[in-house]
């Protein structure tokens, strides 16, 4: 999908500014700026999707996933207390 | 119901957006990203969810590596507002480590605590002596599970 937008100054100057600092195009400056105002999240799902691969080839759902994560809390909480009896 | 625009997320909530990019816990912490809800956290559930992201157990089961645990702490660090001071003032024997969760929605004035804790969400239960404890002390407190969050955001930001 294109869209054609036309950028104004002083913002334009900053599109350029930036490409040039970070050695990138001014479109994957912008392309940057507007996934992270339009999905803050992004990049953070971006990073984790080896994880949530993961998740699928053990066959869990999130349910699963979370009752074996308080399970292990439940035992680590249990281990400290009776280590600081 | 106004809308509980200060929440506190348990551990497992945190640990439930990390697992998929589509469930509810994920879709919360969204829209403490987009600053539609204000996101408190302590150093305690910080240094709990890293101590068990840490766990060898959690951590070869669900492929998580440093460099990946390192962003998700920098996000939440980006995301959620530290409180520095955390009175205790509430105590569940059931498990001690929870009341944390209720010290900190006190302390922050937080209306909305989001868990999928047993213990915790047994305090909605008049049922009991600590449920009846809670419910009475801290009668605006939700504690509410991912799913029921969402549908409570999305009802009270329904137009009227």
């Amino acid at each position: 999908m294109s869209i054609q937008v036309e950028i104004p100054e002083p913002l334009a100057g900053k599109v350029a500014e930036a490409a040039r600092v970070q050695g990138r195009s001014p479109a994957e400056v912008v392309l940057e700026a507007v996934a992270k105002r339009l999905d803050p999240l992004a990049r953070f799902n971006e990073l984790m999707a080896p994880v949530h691969e993961r998740l699928k080839e053990l066959g869990e759902t999130e349910d699963d996933a979370v009752e074996y994560f308080e399970q292990v809390k439940h035992e680590l909480r249990r281990a400290r207390r009776a280590g600081t009896k | 119901m106004t809308r509980p625009e200060r929440v506190v997320f348990d551990c497992n909530v945190y640990f439930q957006a990390v697992i998929s990019a589509s469930g509810p816990a994920n879709r919360l912490l969204r829209l403490a990203a987009e600053g539609r809800l204000t996101l408190y956290a302590s150093t305690y559930i910080l240094d709990e969810l890293r101590v068990l992201t840490s766990d060898p157990r959690v951590r070869m089961k669900y492929c998580l590596e440093d460099a990946t645990l390192d962003e998700f702490f920098a996000m939440i660090r980006q995301h959620a507002m530290l409180a520095a001071d955390v009175p205790h003032v509430f105590d569940l024997p059931r498990d001690p480590d929870d009341a944390h969760y209720v010290d900190l929605a006190v302390a922050v004035d937080a209306k909305l605590i989001v868990s999928r804790d047993k213990d915790l969400l047994s305090l909605r239960d008049a049922g009991t002596a600590e449920g009846r404890d809670f419910l009475s002390r801290f009668p605006t407190l939700l504690i509410l599970t991912p799913p029921e969050a969402l549908k409570l955001l999305a009802s009270d930001s329904a137009p009227a």
